[in-house]
């Protein structure tokens, strides 16, 4: 499984964090917003606001170790750069943290084709992703 | 639409569960739903619930307050009760849901500057419908403007020597030289801890929200919590050792306040339903602080308990519904019914609360112990456990808070000012709400006699509170 | 300099109550400990002088400490009892073997005499058989089914009054939320009662039931007591896990908690149409059971037809095979009566561990004190 997560998460399949991300082989553009709290984790700097939500567009690589970048990939990657401090308030480890939904292109990700693991999603260029937090106070 | 929805029970793989013919958009516990359907779903729901709340009252005629914090699931609720009233209406046949609709929002920038209040009211404009706001330190004014007199409860000590039993707090009438934001931020650096200060923020706005059905004339009180938070609030509040009113305050209809009753219409919607019937319908809402808000799991009891049913449900994606569903089928006590409720939280109090706790927290070395210690066997009656010298009435106030309220207390600052409202539950001025209950005026006045030696008169200067900063 | 103690205000304090938070001596930890067991002991009119109560004994902390305070609670205040340790053999090697040579030098530390009965003897499955059958996902369940009916037939065997636990508060307070999240009404209603009824004239208690687990450890160590300290080598669901690491972060934002979820647990009242039914008795081995055939009857049978699932199911009524035939409820009353009639008369005392090796053909086993059914590993 292709992933950019930092050692210290995932012992069985470690692969070393990227300190920068890889385009060689193509980039896409990723329109990722954050709600119900969330966008004040994340770095003031990296957020416009868009008709009221807090988004930022994220040049992402097509791939990543050879592998199709998952959203796996990117979920690791927002922590790393654009969660401004207490990640656990994100993710734990390569998870989003419960009671954190995750809408990809409007509709609830968890609706993946057969049993495949949603962490698995293939980002495609031009997708929008949002994580909305559900928990009390963001 | 209407044929396929009666299209019947069996499942179109891959298909919406309800028109079948349209790809799902999200799943709800291993349901699959087009968007859509997802939305007519939520509000025939909503509406099925209502009629379930009108069942005991069908002719019921009085106005709703909408308490509206302007987070997800109480943004939800307004769109959802404006919806049902605007389409009742239109319906010829069917009775108007409510004679009017009122949103009630308490104002909290008091305690967090940073509260979102000018988004909420923007979000309830929307509505156009009354908005009623107050400030959470309106707490500190006195309701109906009547002056009563300062009631000090200080070291009193419930049970001899016992330096945890003390408790610290006053209830006082705030000195003119301060103001009720200063009382208010007080109050709140006065309590142990932060589950103690969310303790004490959810009293207060449940006591302003009450006051504010009251004021506008609505019988009912429409409380936004989700099954989520009904869950969550079950867990916490079972934490809290609130178990006696725990069936009451998180109940689906309460008449416990009597005279305004607290309904939780959107209790069938778990958090990820609102998430979805928000954005899906572009029902915009507020992100509103908490003192917990960037903590992480231990922040508070409240706090802890979310992050395990978010935890919990996402293994077991029924725990939500199934603790909602317990609820239901739990009951308030007899006794509870027919408490006195308590000074602080307004909630029923078990009287023996504090016999109970020092019967089995044992913190003192006093006579008590040393006769246990020399009558082998012997079951002391109450009376000795706790009769000592002056205490006698001050076990009373004990018994008039309850068990949770009584933690809150022990853990306070010294001098902590509480408001009047704990004063107002000693008044007889609602005894109509509360005879229903049980608990009648007498009782009441003998209550207010028993604590009359720490009620302090205006003039005695006890009011001066400075230290309290 | 030293801090004084909270409570006695002379000595020097040496440990901060995990219950209380107060910084108090050793002595007044014993004090505060023994005598909140005892006053549990005294509101829940546990016991009435001369009964014969067996102590769940495992080996374990909470069963070790058990014992001793019961010991030194009868003395103190002359309760009038009579103490036995009643331990259940699992059969799991490597972990019951070991803490059963505990319960043995229990026995000669504090001089009461010890039974031991066995799964083994009693069904023909020892636990590490069941879980070679079954696998180690539902093996908590036939053990805590097991467990239950071991104790009851021990203490039929002894004609004891009582049997008490060493359940604490820790375990309530996560049984009362384990029912609270899984919508387990009656077992909410029942799980909080200090005293339960066991096979018929026999009453269950816990004794620690507001004892916490930290203080029990606490007061094992600074008393020296001779425990074994090993977990279950067969870990619980993952359910139970969850109530557990909430109630431990629970514990640290709030000391109080455990007790106050306690207190919650006892006010919650549940509506009376939801009240379990009467229980009557299994058609198989007479136990007491709401269905016709008792859990245990139907694990059993699920077992030796070698589909376990099936016990676990609710079809586990409609089985009619058995395979197993463990001795009959009835048989054991008519022996415990027949015990008590003689004992009455004044005969010598038939029922001390030398009969025991009658009735058991001196089988050797164990217990632990979990008796709630889910799960019963410490």
């Amino acid at each position: 499984m292709a992933s950019i997560i930092n050692t210290e998460n995932t012992a069985n399949n470690a692969k070393p964090l990227l300190p920068k991300l890889d385009f060689s082989d193509g980039s896409q553009e990723l329109i990722v917003e954050f709600g119900g709290g969330l966008e004040a984790l994340i770095k003031q700097e990296m957020l416009k606001n868009v008709k009221g939500a807090k988004q930022t567009n994220v040049k992402f690589p097509k791939q990543i170790n050879k592998h199709p970048a998952t959203i796996r990939d990117l979920i690791i990657h927002l922590r790393n750069f654009y969660v401004k401090e207490k990640p656990e308030l994100f993710c734990t480890g390569d998870k989003v943290r419960p009671g954190i939904l995750v809408i990809i292109n409007e509709e609830d990700w968890e609706i993946v084709e057969d049993n495949s693991d949603k962490y698995d999603y293939e980002l495609k260029n031009k997708d929008h992703i949002l994580f909305i937090s559900t928990l009390h106070g963001g | 639409m209407g044929e396929t929805l009666r299209r019947g029970r069996e499942r179109v793989p891959g298909m919406c569960i309800k028109c079948k013919v349209t790809k799902p958009s999200v799943t709800i516990r291993q349901s699959l739903y087009c968007k859509e359907c997802f939305i007519k779903t939520s509000i025939v729901k909503f509406r099925t619930g209502q009629s379930r709340l009108r069942k005991d009252t069908p002719h019921l005629q009085t106005k709703a307050l909408v308490a509206f914090s302007g987070g997800a699931t109480s943004s939800a609720m307004l769109k959802l009760v404006v919806d049902h009233q605007n389409s009742v209406r239109k319906d010829v046949d069917s009775t108007p849901a409510y004679t009017g609709i009122v949103i009630g929002h308490i104002d909290e920038t008091c305690l967090f500057p940073e509260a979102p209040e000018e988004e909420i009211r923007a979000i309830s404009g929307e509505s156009g419908l009354l908005y009623k706001t107050v400030g959470v330190e309106e707490v500190f004014t006195l309701a109906g403007g009547r002056r009563t007199a300062l009631i000090e409860i200080v070291q009193a000590s419930i049970a001899p020597g016992a330096e945890r039993d003390q408790f610290c707090a006053r209830l006082v009438r705030p000195a003119s030289s301060a103001s009720h934001k200063e009382y208010l931020k007080a109050l709140f650096s006065s309590l142990g801890s932060t589950t103690d200060r969310e303790a004490m923020l959810d009293v207060i706005k449940r006591f302003l929200i009450l006051q504010l059905a009251r004021e506008t004339g609505c019988g009912v009180v429409l409380m936004g919590d989700s099954g989520t938070r009904i869950a969550t609030k079950t867990v916490a509040l079972t934490s809290r050792g609130r178990g006696f009113s725990l069936p009451i305050e998180v109940a689906a209809k309460s008449q416990w306040f009597g005279d305004v009753s607290v309904w939780r219409p959107m209790r069938d919607f778990v958090a990820k339903e609102i998430v979805f019937f928000n954005y899906w319908t572009g029902q915009r809402s507020a992100v509103v602080p908490t003192f917990t808000t960037g903590e992480a799991r231990l922040g508070s009891i409240d706090r802890l308990a979310e992050a395990f049913i978010a935890e919990l449900d996402q293994d077991f994606s029924s725990t939500v519904p199934t603790v909602c569903r317990t609820m239901q089928k739990l009951e308030p006590h007899d006794e509870a019914l027919s408490a006195l409720p308590c000074l602080i939280c307004g909630m029923p109090a078990d009287d023996n609360a504090q016999a109970w706790r020092n019967r089995l927290t044992i913190s003192s070395n006093d006579a008590e112990d040393g006769s246990i210690r020399s009558s082998p066997s012997a079951t002391l009656p109450e009376s000795s456990l706790l009769a000592s010298d002056n205490t006698s009435s001050l076990l009373e106030i004990a018994r008039a808070v309850c068990y949770a309220c009584q933690s809150l207390l022990h853990h306070a600052s010294p001098g902590m000012v509480l408001p009047e409202f704990c004063v107002e539950r000693l008044g007889a001025q609602d005894v109509s709400g509360r005879s229903a209950q049980g608990t009648t005026g007498a009782q009441r006045e003998t209550l207010r006699k028993q604590i009359d030696e720490f009620l302090l008169k205006d003039e005695d200067g006890a009011c001066d509170n400075s230290a309290v900063y | 300099m030293p801090r004084q103690c909270d409570i006695c205000q002379r000595a020097r304090a040496i440990i901060r109550r995990p219950k209380t938070g107060q910084r108090i001596c050793k002595e007044c930890f014993f004090h505060v400990f023994e005598t909140e067991v005892h006053h549990t002991i005294v509101d829940g009119r546990l016991f009435s002088p001369g009964d014969r109560v067996g102590i769940g004994a495992s080996g374990g902390k909470d069963s070790t400490v058990l014992a001793y305070v019961m010991k030194t609670l009868n003395e103190r205040y002359s309760y009038g009892l009579e103490l036995f340790l009643l331990s259940v053999d699992e059969g799991i090697a490597g972990y019951r073997d070991d803490s059963l040579e505990t319960v043995k030098r229990n026995k000669e530390q504090y001089g009461l005499p010890l039974m031991i009965v066995s799964y083994e003897q009693l069904y023909g499955w020892s636990m590490d058989s069941i879980v070679e059958a079954v696998g180690r996902k539902n093996n908590c369940t036939f053990c805590g089914v097991f467990r239950r009916q071991a104790l009851d037939r021990g203490a039929l065997m002894l004609d004891l009054d009582h049997i008490v636990t060493g359940h604490n508060a820790d375990d309530v307070a996560e049984t009362i939320l384990m029912n609270l999240l899984r919508g387990d009404i009656p077992r909410l209603g029942r799980c909080t009662e200090i005293t339960t009824a066991g096979d018929g004239y026999m009453g269950r208690s816990k004794p620690f039931k507001y004892a916490y687990e930290k203080e029990i450890v606490m007061y094992a160590y600074l008393k020296r007591l001779d425990y074994f300290s090993t977990e279950c080598t067969y870990s619980p669901n993952a359910y139970r896990g969850y109530a557990r690491q909430f109630l431990k972060d629970l514990e640290s934002v709030r000391p109080s908690a455990i007790i106050d979820i306690i207190h919650s647990g006892e006010a919650i009242k549940v509506s009376e149409e939801v009240q379990a039914q009467k229980p009557s008795s299994c058609e198989r081995c007479g136990y007491i059971s709401s269905n016709a055939v008792c859990k245990a009857c139907a694990l059993l049978e699920g077992l030796e037809r070698g589909i376990p699932k099936l016990g676990i199911s609710r079809s586990a009524k409609h089985f009619e095979r058995q395979a197993v035939e463990p001795v009959h409820f009835e048989r054991l009353r008519e022996k415990a009566h027949e015990m008590r009639r003689r004992r009455m008369c004044g005969d010598s005392n038939p029922c001390t561990t030398t009969s025991c090796d009658d009735s058991c053909h001196g089988t050797t086993c164990a217990c632990t004190t979990d008796d709630d059914g889910a799960g019963g590993c410490h």
